[in-house]
């Protein structure tokens, strides 16, 4: 088997590129994404898109996010993961999603967030295996009304952050903390409905 | 490596159909309003005038573009970015579905077996939608249901399947949809109005347990429950009508599915504020009639071109097509007999029988598998919240004051009702009833919460208690000033201990015997929901452990100050006998308390014990954890509880040595598993056997009875694993490369998976 080559996005060569993404993204989905998902997270973190390659095919890509959650800790978030059938199973994604974690660990990341579904035990384990850690569970979080597990994975000690939060962005962390139900109106990340 | 991508994916969560709707609902009187209009007449256009065509516009800006270049709105959330469509892709645009609504006739004639199909259909459709899934999946792809709602009809007689113009109907065929189809898809569509109207009267989770969502379609909001009934009254009389038209199978199955209909109006109609413990016999009859339905159930002939997807294109527009549910009728029935035995045993917590009581049964009815729907769930808060708002029946003092008194025994005359009769402010107990009065306002809020928050979905209730936590540790902090404050009106003496005087502190140890419960509850839940994976057990029941282990000590502190001779203080010289029925109430059940902890605490023991042989013996697999530290992710686990003042968590070194406890042997280890779990047993064997009054379970005892087998089973499994374990250890056969282990979830309680370890075999 020929060997597989991983390059970070780029975003000169979009229409290209992003063509065989949303190909790859989407053959998993029930949903198709609207270009603006993809451009979304492309152009605002394309630095934090990786692609595995077959012989100028690409055969798997992750996306990700990097910004400030709730006025709190930068969070990193993986938000598609995706590798061609007959490629699974030899650590491409395992790849794809270190490099993705290491870029963000270079921009600064306090902690990196994803949800997956918990019948995912492939994924959970991909996940695990690098450190995430179950931090909730969310009920019918997805269409087809199965649960997710909310997967965290902590880079820097939420103690010692925690006391730059409240120095800087007292007001947001207030009005989240005592508000009975605000996490509610929260729409940060897709159907992020608490913290 | 292995397996493990085999299937690794994942992707963000579509929004569901209404985004906008992401609010809690508080408690409302009229939480729907009839919607004016249906949607898919359309509004009253917009003059031309106020039209401009911008194609050119837009095309000669969008030309200065870089390809990929974003012109984002800060405001422009991720969640609009995915929830927006690409107009004209068949797999986005709901509008390209072909509408076969519009070509669809609901007069065309039905052979009998099909009709009772087309009911039966409908019937799982509608349980799809009890179990959270939208009406556009579900009963609103049914195209006689369009029919019949598409006209937006406000009146019964608008109501019908639209005859077409001069077309001849009086076919039996004919007859048999509009006497029979047409009047049963009235009684559904209302029903489906009467729970809608139900769970946005309590607090249930949009989305995530329910879908409220009508798409503007009015749910004959304006005609009333009677009406329907007297319709399907009149459609079974129709039946009666027709002799021997059908045969006696057909004729029963029309006759059982209205009967049930006609049930279940009167059920979902009907005001949970009249509802008394007697009010059974709506629910035993749907009951009945659902497996009337249930044994005649293959007399149906499924109908597939009565239901469409494409109604979702006039519904929900702006989300693409989804698919229709395909939910089994034998799940729907099972859900509907569910729904029927439970709204019944709702109606025991009718029948006040004290507090602690009360409690346990809310927490008892939560545990059922499968969960309670989420309609059962707003409708237990319905009935409670009912007594607890109505004047005269069960107020939050009368609730309070009971729980308080049962569980702490304070001085009685902070609960005098004397106390409110006195208006001298220099009086003692008038400052005691304003001291209650606080009390009563403040705990009673965070009381009535707990009740609310038991009844959401289990995830919910985990998070949930992460946060309420902090609401009761203030609580305790303000209750321990009011108790000492309390102090100089009750004369209190102080009791002499080994740690010198010290006072009962009533307030305040009720709440912090509740604040420690819940912290037990997340950890339990921990488990229940695997949240925790088997790595993380040890320690995890450490923490189980350690909360159980700090109440026990409280219990104990509780029983010496109920305990105490009932000596009056001068304020209430009354003559009282040394030991009074409610101080022996209170010590009962502080000792059942400490049995309950007791057990629990040593089967955690048993679980710290092997778990940590297990992880010594590599048999756990602990996944490889390239990034982060173990330190950083105690501290994610251990998030909710930093901010807890007592008990505190402990630093992670200290954690790791004192669950790991390296100057133990192995073979130690087991042998404390092995008397720990031994101990367990003997503790549940004995909360087994106590009477259903003992254990406040007199609402719920044969669901307790179940929680303690299983409790049982799981003290066995932990010693049978140990023992299996102990064998292979002194065999030298305790390595990964023979031993594999196994966690069985399904034969122990749902907090306490014991392992079961397993030879591989060569």
């Amino acid at each position: 088997m020929p060997e597989i080559t991983y390059a970070p996005y780029d975003a000169t060569q979009e229409p290209r590129q992003l063509e065989s993404i949303r190909t790859l993204i989407s053959t998993d989905l029930s949903e198709p994404y609207s270009i603006y998902v993809y451009r979304y997270f492309l152009y605002q973190w394309g630095e934090l898109c990786y692609m595995a390659m077959d012989e100028g095919a690409m055969i798997g890509v992750v996306v990700c996010k990097l910004e400030t959650h709730r006025g709190g800790p930068m969070r990193g978030y993986i938000a598609m993961l995706a590798v061609k059938e007959h490629y699974r199973g030899k650590g491409i994604a395992t790849n794809l999603v270190k490099m993705a974690i290491k870029a963000m660990i270079e921009r600064g990341a306090d902690e990196v967030a994803l949800e997956t579904e918990i019948t995912n035990t492939a994924a959970m384990r991909l996940y695990e295996g690098l450190g995430f850690l179950r931090s909730k569970r969310l009920h019918r979080y997805y269409l087809n009304g199965n649960s997710a597990f909310r997967l965290l994975l902590p880079l820097k000690s939420q103690q010692q952050l925690g006391q730059r939060y409240h120095e800087h962005e007292h007001d947001e962390c207030c009005e989240h903390e005592h508000g009975e139900h605000d996490h509610e109106h929260e729409h940060e990340d897709v159907r992020d409905k608490d913290d | 490596m292995g397996e493990a991508e085999s299937n690794g994916v994942n992707h963000l969560a579509y929004p569901a159909e209404d985004f906008e709707r992401f609010t809690i609902k508080e408690k409302r009187p009229n939480p729907i309003p009839a919607p004016a209009s249906n949607p898919i007449i359309p509004a009253p256009q917009a003059t031309m005038d106020s039209f401009r065509d911008v194609t050119a516009e837009f095309f000669e800006a969008s030309a200065k573009l870089e390809i990929g270049q974003l012109i984002k709105d800060p405001y422009f959330t991720l969640l609009q970015a995915v929830g927006a469509l690409e107009i004209m892709d068949p797999k986005m645009d709901s509008g390209m579905l072909q509408a076969e609504y519009e070509s669809f006739d609901a007069l065309q004639p039905r052979l009998p077996e099909e009709v009772v199909g087309i009911m039966d259909q409908l019937l799982c459709h509608e349980m799809a939608w009890h179990t959270g899934s939208a009406l556009s999946q579900t009963l609103f792809t049914s195209l006689y249901i369009d029919r019949l709602l598409s006209s937006s009809p406000s009146t019964l007689a608008e109501a019908t399947f639209q005859r077409p113009p001069g077309k001849k109907t009086d076919t039996p065929e004919a007859q048999l949809l509009e006497n029979v189809l047409q009047p049963f898809c009235v009684g559904l569509i209302k029903c489906c109005s009467h729970v809608n109207h139900q769970i946005l009267t309590e607090q249930i989770y949009e989305e995530e347990d329910f879908v409220t969502q009508v798409y503007g379609v009015n749910l004959f909001e304006g005609v009333k429950s009677e009406e329907i009934v007297a319709l399907l009254d009149s459609s079974l009389s129709w039946l009666e009508g027709t002799g021997d038209l059908y045969s006696e199978e057909i004729h029963n199955a029309f006759k059982y599915r209205l009967l049930l209909r006609k049930s279940l109006v009167l059920v979902f109609s009907s005001e949970t504020k009249e509802w008394s413990p007697e009010t059974t016999e709506v629910w035993d009859t749907s009951l009945e009639r659902v497996k009337k339905v249930e044994e005649t159930y293959k007399v149906g002939r499924a109908v597939p071109a009565a239901f469409s997807i494409s109604v979702q294109r006039k519904l929900a527009s702006q989300v693409p097509p989804r698919a229709m549910v395909n939910y089994p009728f034998m799940d729907a029935i099972s859900d509907l007999k569910k729904l029927c035995v439970e709204g019944k045993d709702i109606l025991k917590i009718l029948n006040f029988e004290g507090s602690t009581n009360l409690v346990n049964y809310f927490l008892s009815f939560m545990t059922r598998q499968p969960a309670p729907s989420p309609y059962i769930r707003s409708l237990l808060q319905s009935v409670f919240f009912g007594q607890v708002e109505n004047p005269g029946k069960l107020s939050i003092k009368r609730l309070l004051y009971d729980d308080l008194k049962e569980l702490c025994y304070p001085a009685a005359i902070l609960l005098d009702p004397q106390n409110d009769l006195v208006e001298a402010p220099q009086d003692p107990r008038f400052k005691i009833t304003k001291h209650m009065n606080w009390f009563i306002e403040r705990a009673g809020k965070s009381f009535m919460e707990l009740f609310r928050n038991i009844c959401q979905n289990r995830s919910r209730l985990r998070r949930t208690l992460c946060h309420s936590i902090l609401d009761w540790d203030s609580l305790q902090v303000e209750a321990e000033e009011v108790d000492s404050d309390l102090r100089q009106f009750t004369n209190e003496e102080a009791v002499m201990t080994p740690n010198g005087p010290s006072f009962a502190f009533p307030l305040s140890s009720w709440v912090y015997h509740y604040k420690l419960r819940q912290m037990e509850w997340i950890m339990l839940l921990g488990f229940e929901l695997e949240v925790f994976q088997t790595h993380e057990f040890a320690g995890m029941y450490w923490y189980l452990q350690h909360y159980t282990r700090t109440r026990i000590g409280h219990i104990e502190r509780m029983l010496q100050f109920a305990n105490r001779p009932t000596s009056s203080p001068p304020l209430e010289r009354r003559k009282e006998p040394r030991s009074n029925p409610e101080q022996v109430k209170t010590l009962s059940l502080l000792n059942f308390y400490l049995l309950e902890a007791t057990g629990v605490q040593e089967l955690a023991g048993a679980m710290i014990s092997l778990f940590t042989a297990l992880s010594r013996l590599n048999l756990l697999k602990k996944p490889p954890q390239s990034f982060s530290s173990d330190a950083l992710r105690y501290e994610v686990r251990m998030k909710p509880f930093f901010t807890i003042g007592c008990p505190e968590v402990a630093p992670f070194e200290d954690f790791e040595s004192l669950v790991g406890n390296p100057e133990i042997e192995t073979s130690e280890f087991l042998e404390m598993a092995s008397e720990s779990a031994t101990d367990a047993r003997k503790n549940f064997d004995q909360l087994c056997r106590l009477d259903a009054r003992t254990a406040r379970v007199v609402l719920c005892e044969e669901r307790y009875r179940t929680s303690m087998r299983e409790m049982m089973r799981s003290c066995i499994g932990v010693g049978v694993a140990t023992a299996v374990l102990s064998k292979a250890l002194q065999e030298g056969k305790a390595t990964p490369e023979l031993l594999d282990v196994q966690i069985d979830r399904e034969r122990y309680h749902p907090s306490f998976s014991a392992p079961k370890i397993v030879v591989k075999k060569r």
